[in-house]
């Protein structure tokens, strides 16, 4: 474990160099004073305008569940970059023979990120969230916004040959979190066409509850996961 | 990988009507495919001195001029490509203007990469060296799209703001957008070079001729 802190601490000195740290600490606060402050007003502005009682207000909890998804997006999302670049200066693929092996620069890398991305989330909806969801619906959400980090990453590291294909999915994967907003959009079961998506049964869960659907969103992303890792590993083989 | 953000965004905007389809839709075309180059010259720049293709390039026969024109044209290409699907379910005022504008905010967001691209070491510095650039490129003409920012001739000055009334087909003080989209092309374009002719030195070694 030590080996790993030491890789994930390497990493943190080098995006620290690049200001990236500090835009991590700081992107889910200005987003979150955003929304705070910003989204009542323009609710107020909108009642006003369409002399409504309420327009956003009832739709609050779709601004929290954004909130949770930042950080883990981001967070992780950056710990991809900086594994693609080391992917392709060609020094992840001798990581297999240090101690911490390829498991533990991959935790190094996107798990450890993605687990100071669920405090992140905690923290961000407890001092700027809009609804009032209860503690252990913002533990799951964090937390599966945080395990949707991964497959984020483990995406653009584990299908682009190069960098620039790492953008571009990069790019792509961010909308794997629309799959959240699929079941509050479509009530037919059309829905379930976005049941591809982890992120499909965690906003299934928030909006219904149900267990099942944690259950179904555990077995979606570890088919995800198994099949990223395959790649990932076919990928850096030396 | 563009085709399916293609058809991601063809779908969105076929869930939209009336303005709010022309707003989303404007707003889609300057954000992304025109803003491609911002987004993809830190990658392409790092890839190529990673590869060592740049130490190549430096002591071939290639300007830097050549070099940043090559870059503008592929991405403006595309750019123009995705541009004008897009537009094509929103529809097009003038199609000359939507043209121009594309491409001229393909090269301005190119040349801004290119700026960025050529001082960075990392893909995490490039996000982070992109950043003001971003800001002051997509608020001030996503705010004009919104009818937040006036009508004055003024804000045609932020090449951005030019570019997105070129793109609604407004022709109204049209030579001020048209020249102000050319200068700031051209003022980039010797930006660039100056900061392509320094990396060229520091990869390939001696003067630039």
């Amino acid at each position: 474990m030590r080996k790993i802190w030491m890789m994930f601490a390497q990493m943190i000195k080098q995006i620290g160099r690049d200001y990236m740290l500090l835009m991590l600490c700081i992107a889910p606060v200005l987003a979150g004073l955003v929304f705070r402050f910003g989204v009542p007003v323009l609710e107020h502005f909108l009642c006003d305008y369409f002399s409504a009682n309420e327009i956003l207000a009832p739709y609050y909890y779709i601004f929290d569940w954004l909130l949770a998804v930042l950080p883990g997006l981001l967070f992780a999302f950056v710990g991809g970059l900086v594994a693609l670049g080391e992917i392709d200066d060609k020094i992840a693929g001798y990581m297999e023979v240090t101690p911490a092996g390829n498991t533990g620069y991959l935790i190094s890398r996107i798990g450890i990120p993605s687990l100071f991305s669920m405090v992140a989330g905690v923290a961000v909806i407890a001092v700027f969230g809009l609804s009032s969801m209860k503690w252990t619906d913002i533990l799951v959400l964090c937390a599966g916004s945080s395990l949707t980090g991964t497959i984020t990453a483990l995406l653009v590291i584990a299908i682009s040959t190069n960098k620039v294909e790492g953008m571009a999915i990069g790019k792509l994967a961010g909308f794997l979190s629309i799959g959240m907003f699929v079941p509050v959009v479509f009530a037919s079961p059309i829905q379930y066409v976005a049941g591809v998506l982890p992120t499909f049964w965690m906003g299934k869960y928030m909006l219904e509850g149900h267990a099942g659907n944690l259950l179904a969103f555990a077995a979606v992303y570890l088919i995800w996961l198994v099949f990223l890792m395959k790649k990932y590993r076919k990928k850096i083989c030396l | 990988m563009y085709l399916f953000l293609m058809i991601l965004y063809l779908g969105i905007l076929s869930l939209l009507s009336g303005s709010g389809k022309e707003i989303v839709g404007h707003i889609m075309v300057y954000s992304d495919p025109a803003a491609m180059g911002m987004f993809f010259m830190g990658a392409i720049v790092l890839l190529e001195k990673s590869q060592r293709v740049l130490n190549s390039i430096a002591v071939s026969p290639v300007s830097p001029m050549e070099y940043i024109g090559g870059k503008m044209c592929s991405i403006g290409i595309i750019s123009l490509l995705v541009g004008m699907v897009l537009l094509i379910p929103v529809g097009m005022e003038h199609i000359v203007l939507a043209v121009w504008s594309i491409v001229s905010a393909s090269f301005v967001f190119t040349l801004c990469g290119i700026i960025v691209g050529t001082k960075i070491h990392s893909l995490t510095g490039y996000i982070v060296g992109t950043l003001p650039f971003e800001i002051a490129g997509f608020l001030p003409p996503i705010a004009k799209r919104l009818g937040w920012a006036g009508d004055s001739a003024w804000i045609l000055l932020h090449p951005g703001c030019a570019q997105m009334q070129l793109l609604e087909g407004n022709t109204q003080y049209l030579a001020v957008s048209l020249i102000s989209t050319v200068a700031w092309v051209i003022i980039l374009l010797f930006a660039a070079k100056h900061c392509v002719t320094k990396m060229f030195q520091s990869v390939g070694g001696g003067n630039e001729s």
